[in-house]
């Protein structure tokens, strides 16, 4: 920016403390990260109790060093369950989130590599998925699959790819008249090739960047719709489902649906940090 | 203008069309009989055929699917099996809520979006602007129903300020009784509205017309104020507009927690009932407002911004 090449020496000192702190920032956010989900993918060896154990002669009992988070309304124990949850979160997080990318990606790249009629198919297609409120499309598909963790997930398939296409077309549009690209025409490549091969490495970046992002919104998507019993039924642990099974205790057991949500708030704010830095490290996008 | 405002109508018209198609494939593409589903398990064969002819379902598809978009368009969605009341009917009862939640709720983002976001590039790189940044960073992480939950349980329940849920629908009480859900969604916007509005005005505020503004001696103040956030206005519209979406998936979340009877909560009530005439006709209009509204920032950004229609 013109103020910064006016004042050189100021303008890259700001530079190397913005850098500092990001790298603060990444380090809070990826030791957090680390703790919860080793927490998480250990939760069988570290969980003190079954999560689905009932125990009503303990129910509501409010934290102690027995019952770290307390126990809920039929005397399970919170912290159990909170563990199971986040290893449940994270690994439909990760599927809904990686399984649409490639199929975007390789869409996009197809719409903007061909053009024409294959590009608007394309390219209207992924403008009405993305004019839906994500939410409401995903509780569209919820509706035709009935309520459970299978039928969200497919919602937030269904939902995902379209932004991965959208950037992933407009970057082809820009690749296809570079030279290297010019060439596979011109050394007889087959079309599958130059998509492949040649492209799609360079087109992978910025969707894996913005995937970042892409998965904070798609762990509070899930936690949301299993919050509002759409999503993960009961008993299974998982997050979002036990703060609503907490909502009714609100002021005679607070502990059930404000502890939980707390994890699930520094599980998002970690790798909503991690996913910035990223972001701010490697590309401009979904910012 | 004119060119430009028929070119974004014209855009809009294959989206709006998809829009209905999905919505309209809803009841289709529900795995055996959808009539059956919706009056469950004790509803006899006769009963299921009749509804199902009620409905129309026993037509060829595109019959169905041309009847649906011309009712749609007249703004008749038929009538909801498990409330026994026309669609429209119920849409109109519950849509005054859910109005004024996002209403108030995008108030609240801008009240503190605006601020925080020209602070944030007044103190570009300092403590401020990095305290500002790890503040979207955080709200960006949040959840909206556990915020929710957390400010009812302070505000309301403990310390009795502000009712915890539920409407009023008589003046005075309506803002009071949405002003902590408002609150919450608008909380909720704020990293989007932040982060946008600030790399805005770093942008205006850097140009050359800024930079000979200052040479004239112009107070920073009124610099910032009038060239920058004026300069920004078209940024702001479009950010608020753009994630309409998000917001209603916010009201979706927040009229749940506080007992809204609004558009929101509608959605999720029918879905649980497997209520599928309310499900498609919410879908189809959240979808179309959405592109509307987008539409609508594009033809305010164009009037703000002559470049964009004359580019």
């Amino acid at each position: 920016m013109a103020t910064d090449s006016v004042q050189l020496l100021p303008g890259d000192l700001q530079g190397a403390r913005s850098v500092r702190s990001g790298l603060l920032s990444v380090g809070i956010g990826s030791f957090l990260l680390v703790v919860i989900a080793a927490a998480a993918f250990l939760a069988p060896v570290i969980a003190p109790y079954a999560p689905n154990k009932l125990d009503i002669t303990h129910a509501l009992a409010s934290p102690s060093w027995a019952h770290l988070m307390g126990t809920d309304e039929v005397g399970r124990d919170v912290f159990s369950r909170v563990l199971y949850g986040v290893r449940l979160d994270l690994a439909v997080v990760l599927l809904v989130t990686y399984v649409p990318l490639p199929i975007g990606v390789l869409l996009g790249a197809i719409a903007g590599y061909f053009g024409g009629v294959t590009d608007m198919v394309i390219s209207r297609a992924a403008d009405v998925v993305i004019a839906f409120p994500f939410l409401v499309l995903v509780i569209a598909v919820v509706a035709i699959t009935g309520p459970g963790l299978w039928g969200a997930s497919i919602g937030i398939i269904v939902g995902g790819w379209a932004m991965y296409a959208r950037l992933a077309r407009s970057e082809m549009l820009v690749l296809r008249e570079r030279q290297f690209m010019l060439a596979t025409r011109a050394l007889g490549y087959s079309h599958a090739r130059a998509i492949v091969r040649h492209a799609l490495p360079n087109l992978l970046r910025s969707s894996i960047v913005f995937s970042a992002v892409d998965v904070v919104i798609n762990l509070l998507l899930l936690a949301g719709l299993s919050f509002l019993g759409l999503g993960v039924q009961p008993p299974t642990a998982e997050l979002g489902a036990i703060v609503a099974s907490g909502q009714p205790y609100l002021l005679t057991a607070w502990w059930i649906a404000t502890l939980p949500g707390l994890v699930l708030v520094v599980l998002g704010v970690a790798v909503s940090m991690v996913g910035d830095a990223i972001g701010d490290r490697w590309g401009d996008v979904g910012s | 203008m004119a060119v430009y405002v028929g070119r974004r109508i014209v855009a809009a018209i294959p989206v709006v069309l998809g829009l209905s198609v999905l919505a309209f494939l809803i009841i289709h593409l529900v795995p055996g009989d959808p009539v059956q589903q919706m009056l469950g398990a004790h509803a006899t064969p006769k009963t299921v055929a009749e509804v199902s002819h009620r409905l129309g379902l026993d037509r060829p598809l595109l019959a169905q699917y041309l009847r649906f978009v011309s009712d749609a368009f007249r703004g008749d969605f038929g009538r909801s099996i498990t409330m026994n009341q026309p669609v429209t009917t119920l849409i109109g009862q519950r849509a005054v809520a859910t109005f004024w939640l996002l209403g108030y709720g995008v108030v609240v983002a801008l009240l503190v979006s605006v601020p925080l976001a020209l602070w944030s590039a007044v103190r570009r790189d300092r403590i401020e602007d990095q305290l500002i940044r790890l503040f979207t960073t955080a709200a960006f992480g949040m959840p909206t129903f556990w915020l929710g939950l957390v400010l009812a349980l302070l505000f309301g329940l403990r310390l009795r300020w502000l009712p915890v849920g539920g409407y009023t629908s008589a003046f005075p009480e309506l803002l009071r009784s949405l002003t902590l859900p408002a609150v919450t969604l608008g909380l909720s916007l704020t990293a989007i509205l932040i982060r946008t509005l600030r790399s805005s005005l770093l942008e205006t505020l850097s140009s050359e017309y800024v930079e000979a503004a200052r040479a004239r001696g112009l107070p920073e103040r009124r610099i910032v104020l009038r060239y920058g956030l004026r300069n920004s206005l078209g940024a702001m519209v479009t950010v608020v507009a753009v994630n309409l979406g998000f917001l209603i998936g916010g009201t979706v979340v927040i009229e749940t927690v506080f007992q809204i009877p609004g558009l929101g909560s509608l959605l999720v009530e029918s879905t649980l009932r497997r209520d599928y005439t309310l499900v498609t006709a919410l879908t189809f209009i959240s979808g179309t407002a959405v592109v509307f509204m987008s539409l609508a920032a594009d033809l305010v950004y164009a009037m703000l911004d002559p470049r964009v229609r004359l580019g």
